[in-house]
């Protein structure tokens, strides 16, 4: 006798889709976990609202199996999966109050009436809209915010198994969006459904989810941490698209060392499958700048070329050979103590635990 | 001076003003000429202040109305009401679902050739089509018939129907049905309570444009219905050219003007005031 163990609520295993000649996705296979934020990071037209609209049923995938709870719902349409989905531009219904667009799916599936006031009092209270001011409302009579809430309401008033959300902060303004951000975190906590959120925005992806997959072209580049994503990438795409990062042209001379345009680059050990020309990668935050460094494995000398001034950090270019320039970023204050300014020779350096990766060329 | 000032304070604040009124000149001279003159001169002779022999009276009177409203010119007037109400229905259940496909399902491609083809009849003159149906309807064994009117009528105003259904059912936000459908709803009942009610509008623009001229219609019902179906449009038309009694002719056109303002402010009303 088998004994199944519901370890994911989502599973998706070899997703293929095209449309027309074009693929969009290629063979795509993730697990979300149970209670997870899981965010797919991209850029656009890498395929990432198809995927949310594979989970939903929306589209159908051309090969490949969609799980919900380990129930296969690949032939299954949209209403009978109940999975919740935010669209990117809500689709709140336009002729239908904030309670009657609440209570929707809760009419259809034949609920008292008293039960449907309670309901959608209590997920208003969820969103932080107080029902007295805001379910007689029509749509139009809300802000862009309001109507985020009502929407996030409408999709987990039904309970769903797991909540899609297809780049809902996208359209609201830098205050607006900062702050959904930690309330949709918060949120998540609170309800405890699984959350799937799709976005091109790695700061989102990085400061709400549990695990990201980044996607790119059709194709899941790595699935990890934010901590993971950002620290380990797997390959140059990832550490381009998540953060600043500089890359460094040049090749391996052995497994520990690295040569390139201003010289000799220790490094942790690599596995030898990249022979010849390779990238090194290494994030600006964590090259060290001063009048002079030691202790440090790599260290080089450089001229300062430019200051860019970001507000509590200073984002300095480094020039350190004829046509190598290194960006580092460094607090305010360090600038200031140590009066670096435009054309001065510094130190920089790093350690071998600083380089994020060596990548193919 | 002072007065003026008044005035154009009014003017401006109703929206007419310097370049709006310059461009509203030439269509407000256009109806002045073929419609609210000619209007005001049905008035007078229905009041009969344009009196027998074209004298003008001082004295207006009330006797044509009231000659218009007899019981068999009344039924002529239901018999309209009723004709015209059964071809805005037929049409909005012909109109439809023919509007919903060529919107929302068809291709590009073929969205634009059902178009053509629903509009492609108007190149040809109404009398023409009309003639047509008339053969068409005879062989049928059907000319000058009560549904021989009908199904002219039908015919003639279909577009009218499908038209403003279309323009509304395109601008119908598709993510509203898969948003219906991720909530539960079947395609039936994503139609019932989201399709549907937010046509509404297209709804009542094609009933308005098929009713109105419908219950006036003349062509068809003179073409088509011969003796045997009296419309408001033939009644008219036989009291003025037949009968030459153009006093009772401009009363009764002047309660059917009437009649239709008065259910068109009803309707509109009715359905909560929504703008055409």
């Amino acid at each position: 006798m088998v004994i199944w163990k519901l370890e994911y609520d989502v599973e998706l295993i070899n997703i293929t889709k095209k449309y027309g000649n074009t693929p969009v996705l290629s063979n795509i296979s993730l697990n979300v976990e149970s209670n997870e934020f899981f965010s797919i990071l991209g850029p656009s037209g890498s395929g990432k609202t198809t995927i949310l609209r594979i989970i939903a049923g929306l589209v159908k995938p051309d090969d490949g199996l969609v799980k919900i709870k380990g129930v296969d719902v690949t032939f299954l349409p949209p209403y009978r999966r109940r999975v919740g989905m935010i669209f990117q531009h809500l689709a709140l219904f336009p002729h239908l109050t904030v309670f009657e667009n609440i209570a929707y799916s809760l009419r259809i599936m034949k609920i008292p009436e008293n039960e449907i006031r309670r309901r959608v009092k209590e997920y208003l209270e969820i969103v932080n809209l107080p029902a007295e001011i805001y379910a007689g409302r029509r749509i139009n009579q809300l802000s862009g915010g309001q109507q985020q809430r009502v929407a996030i309401a409408r999709a987990l008033v039904m309970e769903p198994k797991v909540l899609l959300l297809d780049e809902p902060l996208g359209s609201l303004d830098f205050k607006l969006r900062q702050h959904m951000m930690l309330e949709l975190k918060r949120l998540q906590r609170t309800v405890g459904t699984t959350f799937i959120y799709v976005t091109h925005d790695q700061e989102e992806a990085l400061i709400m989810s549990d695990r990201i997959a980044v996607l790119n072209n059709g194709r899941i580049e790595q699935i990890g941490s934010p901590s993971e994503i950002y620290g380990k990438p797997k390959n140059r795409f990832v550490a381009s698209f998540i953060g600043e990062a500089n890359f460094i042209n040049g090749k391996l001379a052995g497994d520990e060392v690295f040569v390139c345009s201003f010289g000799y680059v220790k490094i942790p050990r690599v596995n030898t499958s990249l022979n010849g020309r390779a990238v090194l990668s290494i994030r600006p935050e964590r090259i060290r700048i001063g009048l002079s460094l030691e202790g440090l494995d790599n260290i080089y000398k450089g001229e300062i070329e430019e200051k860019i001034y970001t507000g509590s950090y200073v984002y300095v270019k480094v020039k350190v050979s004829e046509d190598t320039f290194l960006k580092c970023l460094v607090p305010v204050v360090d600038i200031e103590n140590l009066g670096l300014e435009e054309g001065m020779n510094v130190a920089i350096g790093w350690n071998k635990q600083d380089i994020i990766g060596i990548f193919e060329d | 001076m002072e007065f003026l000032k008044i005035k154009m304070k009014i003017l401006s604040r109703i929206g007419l003003h310097g370049t709006s009124l310059f461009l509203l000149f030439p269509p407000l001279v256009f109806l002045a000429i073929f419609f609210y003159i000619p209007f005001i001169i049905a008035f007078l002779y229905s009041i009969g202040i344009i009196g027998r022999d074209r004298v003008i009276n001082i004295a207006p009177t009330l006797s044509y109305f009231i000659e218009a409203l007899n019981p068999l010119y009344l039924k002529v007037v239901a018999n309209s009401l009723y004709i015209a109400a059964i071809t805005t229905i037929s049409c909005l259940i012909i109109a439809y679902p023919v509007a919903y496909y060529i919107a929302l399902k068809a291709s590009y491609k073929l969205r634009n050739l059902l178009m053509i083809a629903v509009i492609l009849p108007y190149w040809i003159s109404f009398l023409l089509r009309t003639y047509a149906l008339m053969t068409i309807l005879s062989s049928l064994n059907m000319l000058f018939t009560y549904h021989a009117v009908v199904i002219g009528m039908i015919y003639d105003y279909l577009p009218f129907m499908i038209l403003p259904l279309y323009v509304n059912l395109e601008k119908l936000d598709r993510s509203l049905l898969e948003a219906s459908y991720t909530l539960g709803a079947s395609p039936t009942k994503t139609f019932l309570k989201v399709t549907l009610p937010l046509s509404l509008q297209g709804i009542i623009a094609g009933c308005i444009l098929v009713f109105v001229p419908a219950t006036g219609e003349f062509i068809v019902p003179y073409m088509l219905g011969g003796v045997s179906v009296t419309t408001i449009g033939t009644l008219t038309w036989d009291l003025f050219l037949k009968f030459h009694n153009w006093w009772r002719g401009a009363a009764l056109s002047i309660i059917y003007i009437f009649i239709i303002l008065a259910m068109l402010i009803v309707y509109v009303k009715k359905i909560g005031g929504i703008e055409i």
